[in-house]
């Protein structure tokens, strides 16, 4: 062998600059880039910075951040689920016709809803896990059954006539604090809290990030895919309730509009869509984000017609910071159940190891 | 597309092809050095060497799919450079690889002319017309009962093989190269393409024919080549050569010496202890069959063999991760289901894989995670893991194995790979496993690394782990070893035991 002997390691150059130590931690980007927004708002209106906008802005933003989490964790899986907002949706319509047509008390209701959602993620999570489908296209069919589900169970009417004291959910606060708002936080922290240090939490980042590795350390694979689509689809459902809720009425369009915003708060905050990189808290600053963004066009005066152009852009920007982070690390830039959709990908299955 | 008439080859003896003084770095690793080889019309040209021997860079650098570092090409007497495969297609060469690149979903006839394909209408629209034409009097030249019509992922193996080598002669091949071609074929299959390719020696094309089957190649071939280390050790005239004079060569004179040291050396090895794992009679479909063997608690087994000889099929297969179709794996004498690895990784078994990069590392986690992932649910204390212990753990064995990292939390994309290596050892050393099935370990790792973890499965072995170790490199095998166990073709060929095991001796049970 004529193999030269490398007497340094690469690694033991040591010494990160201060500034990156300063802002080392992995949420760095979308926080700056969300009090840097704050900041530019409050300079141009006195009517953002106060407690009533504040609390306006974080209902807005509980929804989706709610569906945003659950998205989260199937993008670090390096999935992706597309029927969030159906089954939101589908979830929530059945929740509101549980308390009416079936007179229900609301709060058992409510928590049946979240179970059905938690069914409907499940079979997502069986069809990919166990039946190797393409995650793609499982929840783009799913997403479309569920959809229409909701237009033959409402026929295209909301359900109304809930009892009242469910409205305390979605429009009810404790102190300046919306409730929804406590159900973001809570639902967040459990969330974050999981995926640092519980052994599942830290699977679904190994699965992400090498999905054959995590078989051979012993990792049940199927299983936590599964189970991580169920819970995202338990927590679309959640936020589906929690809509219902706020509008007093199971509209058949909740939901409709959940899907891409869901993936956006993901990416923007920092989540890889080939799996294995982001957090959870990123997410929920993404979120917040493009809620404060909302927010400010509308208090700024700017034709909210810009609101989703602004966005677009915030995309090009995260995808372009995460390409750099990827470029450097020599991962492949495509998540795998795009290369399922490549032709000819079924040679590639067939590759001995 | 006649070859040239007998006279004027008689005439004109300047050589169809030559490659002059070809030599390719790669980082780390001489690939070729200084090769020179001279394919001659009507001949077909053998090439052997060893896994890693260069032949593959050899063949990519003549189909301009990569350059040399020096030394030219030089087609009839004249130097050429190829860019890229497109100049060395229109010089006149051809390339059957061993895993074919036909477009599974295009018809046959499409694959054939693919990029070629003649148009009309100013060439905007395909003349599907003469393309079946085409396709047709190539594939009928060569014999080939296929339909040009149909697609070509529903063909057999033999019979895409047939369109590859219609793709090339169409395309105007004289050279052809065809890479391990009967690997994936029957034994009748393998009979008629053997014949195919003298009949296209006959039509006037010359043949570069890689091999493992030194059998194969003494029967069909002109001359051969020997390759080993980058390195041409010699060109042999077939008749005369035998199977033990390409072996002999192929693994070099001087290196036999490198015999282990007496089984002495390492603690006395007790044939009564019970094994900890056995074999019995194992198969699995289309990889291997009928493989019995046993490992002991404080031995090392090597296993060898060629590449594809189902070795890692094997090593998958008793880490739960392949499902045997037949035989049963006992663990201490009793016989145990493994459905999963995880449920082998509670028996005591752990599997470093081959690819590191693809099965081994989690590239993005730190090296702390890397190590411990196996273990985080014993980490645990009321659901968390108790990041405390883990980093116990983990900086215990970083000094143990002397892994090279500034940080434990550094990603281990950022590590060497000798120090990556270091660190899967880690992982299942800290599940408490009893035994290591090691594959191809210190493959891509740099010298020093590699001693670094000789030292460490030898001291493993001292206190008691039973080590089955899967190598290519013989030397390495042959080094640590205390029986090696040789597989070919998915047999369990013969045992050779440590102060018997040369090189010589394992690669003729390899090849055989």
């Amino acid at each position: 062998m004529t193999t030269q002997t490398r007497t340094v390691d690469s690694t033991v150059r040591s010494g990160k600059p201060r500034l990156q130590r300063l802002f080392g931690f992995k949420e760095s980007g979308i926080l700056l880039a969300l009090i840097g927004m704050c900041v530019l708002i409050s300079l141009i209106t006195p009517n953002f910075l106060t407690p009533y906008n504040l609390a306006i802005v974080m209902r807005q933003v509980s929804f989706i951040g709610i569906v945003a989490a659950g998205q989260t964790l199937v993008l670090l899986l390096g999935g992706i689920d597309l029927s969030v907002g159906a089954i939101a949706g589908l979830s929530a319509v059945l929740g509101a016709m549980l308390m009416t047509a079936g007179g229900l008390d609301p709060f058992v209701a409510m928590t049946l809803a979240i179970a059905l959602g938690f069914l409907f993620g499940l079979i997502n999570g069986v069809l990919i896990a166990y039946l190797k489908l393409n995650a793609f296209i499982v929840t783009l069919a799913t997403g479309e059954v569920f959809a229409g589900a909701i237009l033959v169970l409402t026929r295209g009417y909301a359900i109304t006539g809930l009892p009242p004291e469910f409205a305390v959910l979605g429009q009810g606060s404790i102190g300046v604090v919306p409730v929804s708002v406590v159900f973001l936080f809570a639902i967040f922290a459990v969330l974050v809290y999981m995926s640092q240090n519980t052994p599942f939490g830290r699977s679904i980042f190994a699965i992400g990030g090498n999905r054959v590795a995590a078989r051979f350390v012993g990792l049940r694979v199927e299983r936590v895919e599964m189970t991580v689509y169920a819970i995202a689809g338990m927590l679309a459902a959640t936020a589906g309730m929690l809509f219902v809720s706020r509008m007093s009425a199971g509209q058949p369009t909740i939901g409709a509009s959940w899907l891409m915003p869901s993936i956006t708060a993901a990416i923007i905050g920092g989540t890889s869509l080939s799996g294995g990189v982001g957090t959870v808290l990123g997410t929920l600053l993404g979120a917040t984000f493009m809620g404060v963004l909302a927010n400010g066009i509308v208090l700024t005066n700017v034709s909210s017609y810009w609101e989703r152009v602004i966005i677009g852009l915030f995309v090009i920007i995260a995808v372009f910071v995460d390409m750099f982070r990827r470029r450097s690390q020599g991962r492949a830039l495509v998540p795998a159940w795009m290369m399922a959709l490549r032709p000819g990908s079924r040679r590639d299955d067939r590759k001995p190891l | 597309m006649d070859g040239p008439s007998l006279s004027s080859v008689v005439l004109s003896p300047a050589p169809v092809f030559e490659l002059r003084h070809i030599s390719k770095q790669f980082p780390g690793v001489k690939a070729l050095d200084d090769v020179s080889l001279t394919f001659r019309d009507r001949e077909i040209h053998g090439l052997v060497g060893e896994n890693g021997a260069g032949k593959s860079t050899l063949m990519s650098i003549m189909m301009g799919l990569q350059p040399p570092d020096t030394g030219t090409l030089v087609r009839r007497g004249e130097a050429v450079s190829f860019a890229g495969s497109t100049e060395a297609l229109a010089a006149g060469l051809g390339m059957v690889p061993q895993e074919l690149n036909l477009v599974p979903q295009m018809t046959v006839m499409e694959n054939v002319l693919l990029g070629f394909a003649p148009g009309k209408i100013g060439g905007v629209v395909v003349d599907w017309k003469t393309v079946r034409h085409r396709a047709r009097a190539v594939l009928d030249r060569i014999g080939a009962d296929v339909s040009t019509d149909a697609i070509a992922g529903d063909l057999s193996a033999a019979q895409q093989q047939l369109v590859q080598i219609a793709r090339a002669l169409a395309l105007g091949a004289e050279i052809l190269i065809f890479d391990e071609p009967t690997a994936s074929l029957s034994l009748r299959e393998a009979d008629h393409l053997l014949a195919l390719i003298r009949q296209l020696r006959e039509d006037g094309c010359s043949i570069i024919y890689i091999s493992h089957r030194l059998e194969e190649i003494l029967t069909l071939c002109d001359r051969i080549t020997v390759l080993r280390n980058g390195c041409k050790v010699v060109e042999l005239e077939a008749a005369g050569t035998t199977e033990a004079d390409l072996v002999r060569n192929m693994i070099g004179r001087e290196v036999t010496a490198g015999k282990r040291v007496a089984p002495t050396d390492r603690a006395t090895h007790d044939d009564t202890v019970a094994p900890f794992l056995s074999v019995e009679s194992l198969s699995c479909a289309g990889h291997f069959e009928d493989i019995s063997l046993t490992v002991r608690p404080g031995e090392i087994v090597g296993l060898a063999g060629l590449v594809g000889a189902g070795r890692t099929e094997l090593a998958r297969c008793i880490f739960g991760d392949l499902r045997p179709t037949g035989g049963r794996i006992l663990r201490e004498g009793r016989p145990i289901h493994l459905r999963h690895p995880s449920d082998a990784i509670k028996a005591g078994l752990a599997y470093v894989p081959e690819e590191r990069k693809r099965l081994g590392i989690f590239p993005v986690l730190g090296v702390s995670e890397n190590m411990t992932l196996p273990i985080l649910r014993s980490l645990c204390a009321a659901g968390r893991i108790n990041r405390a212990t883990q980093r116990a753990y983990v900086d215990d064995y970083i000094a143990k194995l002397d892994i090279k990292t500034s940080d434990p939390d550094k990603p281990i994309r950022d590590l060497s790979g000798g120090n990556q290596q270091k660190v899967i050892l880690a992982r299942w050393l800290l599940t408490g496993c009893r035994m290591l099935i090691l594959d191809e370990p210190t493959r891509g790792i740099d010298v020093n690394a590699k001693f670094e973890i000789h030292a460490l499965l030898r001291r493993l072995v001292a206190d008691g782990m039973a080590i089955l170790l899967i190598s290519s490199e013989l030397e390495e095998v042959i080094q640590l070893a205390d029986r090696v166990l040789v597989m070919n073709n998915g047999r369990l060929k013969g045992e050779i035991p440590a102060w018997d095991a040369t090189q010589e001796a394992i690669l003729s049970m390899a090849v055989g």
